[in-house]
């Protein structure tokens, strides 16, 4: 009997859901945006594992979450994105605490043989000018739009952006990148 | 360097990142599992704690019966120590009944 009426009460739900987004809807939406979050993630975890698991959980809450435009589900699934690779931080430096393993850091990640690219360069900032600087001039997103991703005020935005141009500009110039 | 040649590195940098990225169908899939596991908890979730009230409601009665018939309880067992035998097995088949139930019902599976 119990099993009967979740049945029907999941029959229920699943009717009133219908105002999220469709398939064929997600799909473009993941064709148009999947390529550039996955860099985001990627030059942010500076992990490309961590940047496809991130990523697929970030569109497993979009989905879920109530249909919204596209420039707000854009928003919403950066900040997800971003809020989800901050816990995942987290959890590795409780491991790391818990392990005692001292030599495990961000920066294992980094290959170190690597010639000096721009990827390698741009690594060299921290992830709040990583995280910053993409959505700034990649993603062309507002002060305001950044500020709610990143969970941080809207003015405090301005200054990290100007100094994270800055330090950008300084280690292109130092490895030869650009005009000087 | 400016502004623009900054814009311009970062934007090749984006340009040039080619991943492989999971089918979106695939995502779709996990999405809609994740959403009926979401749902199927909702759902359960007043069976789930009237299961744990009703738990906490027999132990309650249990203590108060056990403390009002405290007396009596000393007595058979000091005079008939048969009775504490029988009472135990009583005891531990009820209590190993309760918890079957509990786990094999319909909101923990």
């Amino acid at each position: 009997m119990v099993a009967g009426v979740t049945l029907c009460y999941l029959t229920m739900a699943e009717s009133r859901t219908g105002e999220r987004s469709s398939q064929p809807e997600f799909e473009a939406f993941y064709l148009r945006t999947g390529r550039l979050l996955h860099g985001y993630l990627c030059r942010l975890s500076r992990d490309p594992a961590t940047a496809d698991e991130v990523l697929q959980e970030a569109y497993l809450r979009m989905i879920n979450a109530p249909d919204m435009e596209e420039q707000v589900r854009k928003a919403y699934l950066y900040r997800t994105a971003t809020n989800l690779l901050r816990d995942h931080w987290r959890k590795q430096k409780r491991e790391r605490k818990h392990w005692q393993k001292q030599n495990f850091s961000e920066a294992i990640h980094q290959n170190l043989d690597k010639p000096l690219d721009v990827s390698s360069i741009f690594e060299k900032l921290s992830a709040v000018d990583r995280a910053t600087l993409w959505l700034a001039h990649v993603e062309q997103l507002s002060h305001r739009e950044m500020a709610d991703i990143l969970g941080v005020k809207e003015r405090s935005i301005k200054v990290i952006l100007f100094r994270a141009r800055a330090k950008a500009r300084d280690l292109f110039e130092k490895a030869g990148l650009g005009a000087p | 360097m400016n502004d623009s040649d900054l814009d311009a590195i970062l934007k090749q940098m984006a340009t040039e990142h080619r991943p492989q990225l999971p089918s979106p169908g695939l995502i779709w899939f996990r999405a809609q599992i994740v959403r009926k596991a979401w749902q199927k908890e909702r759902i359960e979730r007043p069976l789930v704690m009237m299961h744990g009230f009703a738990g906490l409601i027999g132990a309650v009665i249990l203590l108060l019966l056990v403390a009002d018939n405290w007396g009596q309880m000393q007595d058979a067992m000091d005079h008939r120590s048969w009775f504490l035998l029988p009472l135990l097995l009583l005891t531990l088949t009820a209590s190993l009944a309760s918890g079957a139930i509990l786990l094999w019902s319909p909101a923990k599976r």
